[in-house]
């Protein structure tokens, strides 16, 4: 009997020895919702979205703690109320550094193919990496940043809550941060109504009564947008995202301080050129352009108009060039600048998910 | 009785054993594949287009080509569907036109369609899967929103058009092909499939912008034929480009 007994318990005990390890904490799926009008978002297979993740991403993107001196976070350069844009020309840093380039607006960030205005970052996760330990920006290491976090038991539940690990290093950071940003669509604007209508896709009643508030203004506004001869704005600015995904020289200037891409690639067919941005929320991210040299939408439209410079690498698609822009009049300047305010999406902007979690 | 229990016990600790052990599924052999490459060599005249290469054209205008790009459909064997659509980019993608599984046997010669067929040319753009050409992820500034569809063609450049000597390339080209009427039915009677490996296959086909441009019997005078967005007022030129393209575009 009492062989038998041994025996068994040798069975069980070799059994548990081949048991799994077990997994501390298994992160809950987030689902996240695709404007029925957007194609779908690719996301990376190593790193998937959870409302843990996307929790801890929300609390890192206010987090302060990721520079030098704990003055700045993310949202500094990209604060809500200014669609996640910097209303400074050039953003400030750590001591009071400035960059030379103005902060691009966060949005849809999803669906790009290049971040910064150059292009240097293919992903998302890569381009969070930056930031912190840039000398004009957050300006510390990130050793010492992960150091900083691993002080707070808060940050290494939460760290363990989405990545079950609480040795949690830059990348685990970059993937938070990345999954917040991926829940950051903006698709609430007039215009997105008005894209779904003039692609025959279905509208939903609010957004009929939406359809029907669109001014005659607004509209035509939008013709001069899409129009050959028009303001010609759609080759580079187009579909529910309102940009393409490129490099372009717009003809700011005939010679270049800054490279831009070429200083990326090495070409110089690629100086000048600049990522193309989203108009989307246009209304409420000035300054404009890479180095924000234009305060107002008045003087983008200007540009554009009358204010083109000829350069190697311009882009053909600015047509216009040889005669300095698209000569737009003072009414259609009014008419195209009614169309791009349809562009600010109120929700986008005001949405509860993407302010501070403990403000 | 002892001799019963080490039996039992042996019997048990290897069926633990084999129990515990990892499933083999990674090592399962995996079946190979045969693919096929389709390759588009851009040429300007006798030489591989470069973009943003100055070539010359027959009046002595000088040309940088910026951008080649066109959508294949449908291409098809007989009753054999090698693509269904796809993009060809020269600055992003090279050579490539496409690289499917399948059987260079049954692709001897090839028909198809320069552009997006009628019947999907106005779906939503992103209503397409994720992996096909048509979304427009992928399509990208091929697809027009404000008329909805592709643009089947895309041959963009600039030009010095001015001989002085200074290299000021301010002539700016863009033409583009869409609209349902101007997709071309393609044909290929011999396609030539090389191999490259044991289970690849390559055939190439060759494109000359140099003739589209310089083409022998209606040639594009690019001082006042610069662009074409395929509007009613551009048809004239539009035709010109669509044709000359498809008399461009050979197999090796």
């Amino acid at each position: 009997m009492n062989r038998l007994l041994l025996v068994s318990f040798v069975i069980v005990a070799f059994f548990l020895a081949c048991a799994k390890d077990k997994v501390g904490h298994e992160p809950t799926p987030y689902n996240l919702e695709i404007p029925s009008h957007f194609p779908q978002m690719q996301i990376p297979a190593d790193n998937p979205m959870t409302v843990e993740g996307v929790k801890l991403g929300r609390i890192l993107f206010y987090e302060k703690m990721l520079s030098l001196d704990n003055s700045i976070s993310c949202a500094s350069c990209h604060a809500s109320e200014n669609a996640f844009s910097d209303p400074n020309q050039y953003s400030e840093g750590v001591n009071g550094t400035l960059g030379t380039r103005n902060s691009m607006a966060l949005v849809n960030l999803g669906w790009q193919n290049n971040f910064f205005w150059d292009g240097r970052s293919k992903t998302l996760e890569e381009q969070i990496l930056q930031p912190v330990p840039n000398p004009v920006e957050m300006h510390q290491s990130w050793p010492a940043t992960i150091s900083k976090l691993k002080s707070s038991v808060a940050y290494r539940n939460l760290f363990f809550e989405a990545f079950n690990t609480t040795e949690f290093d830059s990348t685990h950071v970059a993937k938070a941060l990345a999954q917040f940003l991926r829940t950051m669509i903006s698709a609430g604007s007039k215009y997105d109504v008005m894209y779904k209508f003039e692609n025959g896709l279905t509208l939903s009643a609010a957004e009929t009564v939406i359809k029907n508030s669109v001014t005659p203004e607004e509209w035509a506004g939008y013709d001069l947008f899409k129009s050959l001869n028009g303001a010609d704005c759609f080759h580079c600015h187009n579909g529910a995202l309102m940009q393409v995904q490129k490099f372009s020289n717009n003809g700011l200037d005939a010679t270049f301080t800054d490279l831009g891409r070429g200083a990326i690639t090495g070409n110089s067919n690629d100086n000048g050129k600049f990522k193309v941005p989203t108009l989307r929320n246009i209304a409420l991210t000035a300054p404009y352009m890479h180095d924000g040299r234009f305060a107002t939408l008045d003087e983008v439209i200007d540009h554009y108009s009358t204010g083109i410079h000829q350069s190697a690498t311009i882009d053909p698609m600015i047509e216009f060039a040889s005669q300095g822009g698209v000569q737009l009049d003072a009414q259609q300047k009014i008419l195209l600048k009614a169309f791009l305010l349809t562009l600010t999406d109120e929700q986008f902007v005001t949405n509860p998910n993407f302010q501070p979690l403990n403000p | 009785m002892h001799i019963r229990v080490v039996v039992i016990v042996g019997l048990l600790l290897v069926g633990g054993l084999f129990a515990c052990k990892k499933d083999k599924a990674d090592e399962t052999p995996v079946a190979e594949v045969s693919m096929l490459k389709l390759e588009c060599r851009p040429f300007f005249g006798a030489d591989t287009l470069q973009l943003d290469t100055v070539y010359i054209l027959n009046d002595g205008t000088e040309i940088k080509i910026t951008d080649v790009k066109f959508y294949l459909s449908n291409l098809m064997c007989g009753t054999k569907l090698l693509k269904d659509y796809t993009l060809f980019d020269y600055r992003n993608d090279g050579f490539q036109v496409l690289n499917v599984a399948g059987n260079h046997t049954e692709f001897s010669s090839l028909t198809g369609l320069i552009g997006v067929p009628s019947s999907v040319n106005h779906n939503d753009p992103s209503a397409f899967s994720m992996n096909s050409d048509l979304n427009i992820a992928n399509a990208g500034d091929m697809h027009w929103d404000w008329n909805p569809g592709y643009i089947f063609i895309k041959l963009e450049g600039k030009a010095d058009t001015i001989q002085d000597g200074v290299a000021n390339f301010d002539h700016l080209l863009a033409y583009h092909i869409g609209l349902d009427e101007n997709a071309t039915t393609l044909q290929f009677p011999t396609l030539n499939w090389t191999s490259i490996s044991n289970l690849q296959h390559v055939a190439k086909l060759k494109l000359d912008v140099k003739n589209i441009l310089d083409h022998p019997t209606q040639p594009i005078n690019i001082r006042n034929e610069a662009f074409t967005h395929s509007a009613i007022q551009q048809a004239t030129l539009t035709e010109k480009v669509r044709s000359n393209f498809l008399n461009s575009l050979i197999a090796e």
